[in-house]
């Protein structure tokens, strides 16, 4: 049997075996492995900082528990942050039942807590919890903020939290950052919020396998920019500064995760070609 | 590093479902099928919770205290829902089925045909193929950019366009642009491909790094899994 004959007979667990070490060596210690900046990101992060004082962004955690403790949970944490860097108010919402309780996770990381301190929840901020009705909920949000959520995630009344007098509608806000892992999502966000408020920006941080989706968004103008996984979380934490070894170990695995499969690749298109004609090849 | 019980607790049970999950990659077994139903489960009933407590503080309690007492409507047709286990009245489950697909159906569309239709068509259309920057000058990369796009949409367009027999000269045309429009489509694809296995990857990664905060409970529970695994796969030949 020729070595392509036996590369291309190998057992799927042995890939699964090599992938689990690649991986785990970053994980072990991190290698510090290059990372380019992407323009993206770099828009994202420049949408932040253009914000005037004052404004109103909704923060939209539209998460699953796996999206979030992959790719979304560093976007979501670094976005947190960067925003309560900034003189505005953010209101917290999720239209994801599994979203609503990891708000509170984002504002437990130690940056995001720093950033916070200087906050005053109810004036600065507010966390609105869970919305349900998918795409419903986030119409009835868009007409009436108050009509759809009648009190914040610890049952305080809207009308006791000062910065929520004059949120009423999604004319109100002037950023929508929603972090995504799936519908509802970006897509729903456009034609239920951005529908209304034709000037409302729209800040995406998506899911790797999203990513092509959201692109058409993003070159049309409907979204301002998007972060890219969870290489654009990485990227976006270095321009904030606010990379740790742990992060740097996650991506540095990324990176290595890509590597075998590309030799993968390169060495299954390599066999087909070398196999292709022979005698039970493929033809 | 101290943890407390509860902490240690958690990452013990993250450690032996994460594993127990994973372990479907050397093959099928009943440590996998008891993490995945334990997970079905407890997502349908952290579901139902919550649900609970919204429609309780939402619409229950402005009906009891008579301050809103048209939520009394809603809740009645949600109720509905419960004669889908009744064959007698299962036609009764029909009316919150269809209020919850018309409204969905009706608010989706109104949204889509402009956000999703209008504004990608008309972005397309204004798309400059001649790229000239008020500071930069001559952008040769960008008017490159929107070519291709100009090319590949027209490409993938004609793809799909069947109105025309391929036997005339204006089919064939059209089908050699369609090429073009196949080719576009693998890039698509491969890129969605690429995508998804850094999607994949970045789940195992999240999963990887926990396992590894604690190397106690990840070699503990890694030899159990190893024990089950043999045991399964015993039981699987005794079986054969």
């Amino acid at each position: 049997m020729s070595f392509w004959k036996k590369l291309e007979a190998v057992d799927a667990r042995v890939i699964y075996l090599i992938l689990w070490i690649a991986i785990g060596l970053p994980l072990l210690t991190p290698l510090y492995l290059p990372l380019s900046i992407s323009p993206d990101t770099v828009n994202y992060h420049k949408a932040i900082e253009a914000l005037p004082a004052g404004a109103v962004v909704a923060f939209g955690m539209d998460v699953s528990p796996a999206g979030y403790g992959g790719e979304l949970g560093p976007q979501a944490r670094a976005t947190a942050y960067h925003l309560f860097t900034k003189p505005v108010k953010i209101v917290f919402v999720s239209f994801w039942e599994t979203g609503a309780p990891l708000i509170q996770d984002v504002w437990k990381n130690r940056f995001v807590a720093d950033a916070m301190k200087d906050k005053k929840y109810g004036e600065d901020y507010v966390n609105l919890h869970w919305i349900p009705g998918s795409e419903t909920g986030m119409a009835a949000f868009a007409e009436d903020v108050w009509k759809t959520v009648p009190a914040d995630y610890k049952g305080t009344k809207l009308a006791d939290l000062p910065m929520m007098a004059k949120i009423k509608s999604v004319n109100d806000f002037a950023l929508l950052v929603c972090i995504e892992t799936g519908t509802p999502g970006g897509p729903e966000y456009l034609r239920q919020w951005q529908a209304r408020n034709r000037n409302l920006k729209m800040l995406v941080g998506s899911l790797g396998v999203s990513v092509p989706a959201n692109i058409a968004y993003m070159a049309s103008g409907q979204y301002v920019s998007i972060l890219r996984g969870g290489r654009g979380a990485t990227e976006y934490q270095y321009i904030l500064k606010i990379v740790t070894p742990t992060d740097v170990q996650g991506s540095d695995a990324m990176t290595m995760s890509h590597m075998v499969v590309l030799v993968f690749l390169l060495l299954g298109n390599l066999g087909y070609l070398a196999t292709k004609g022979q005698k039970g090849g493929k033809k | 590093m101290a943890v407390d019980l509860a902490t240690m607790l958690g990452i013990y049970v993250y450690a032996l479902f994460a594993l127990g999950s994973y372990s479907f990659t050397y093959k099928d077994n009943s440590f996998f099928k008891f993490a995945e139903h334990t997970m079905v489960a407890l997502s349908i009933a952290y579901n139902a919770s919550v649900a609970y407590g919204y429609i309780r503080f939402t619409a229950v309690q402005p009906v009891i205290t008579g301050k809103d007492a048209t939520f009394l409507i809603p809740l009645v047709i949600g109720a509905l829902f419960i004669f889908f286990f009744s064959k007698k009245y299962f036609w009764l489950y029909r009316f919150p089925i269809a209020v919850i697909t018309g409204t969905g159906m009706g608010l989706a569309m109104s949204g889509t045909i402009s956000a999703q239709f209008l504004d990608q068509v008309v972005a397309t259309v204004r798309l400059p193929l001649y790229v000239v920057d008020k500071v930069l000058g001559f952008r040769p990369m960008d008017t490159l950019n929107n070519w291709l796009i100009f090319i590949m949409v027209m490409g993938t367009l004609a793809y799909f366009f069947f109105s025309i027999t391929p036997e005339s000269s204006l089919g064939a045309a059209t089908s050699k642009l369609g090429l073009i429009g196949r080719w576009t489509m693998m890039v698509a694809f491969g890129s969605a491909f690429g995508n998804t296995v850094m999607t994949r990857m970045n789940l195992f990664i999240g999963v990887y790094k926990n396992l590894l905060r604690d190397y106690t409970s990840f070699l503990g529970l890694a030899a159990l899994i190893l024990v089950v695994a043999t045991l399964e796969g015993q039981r699987a030949k005794k079986a054969a």
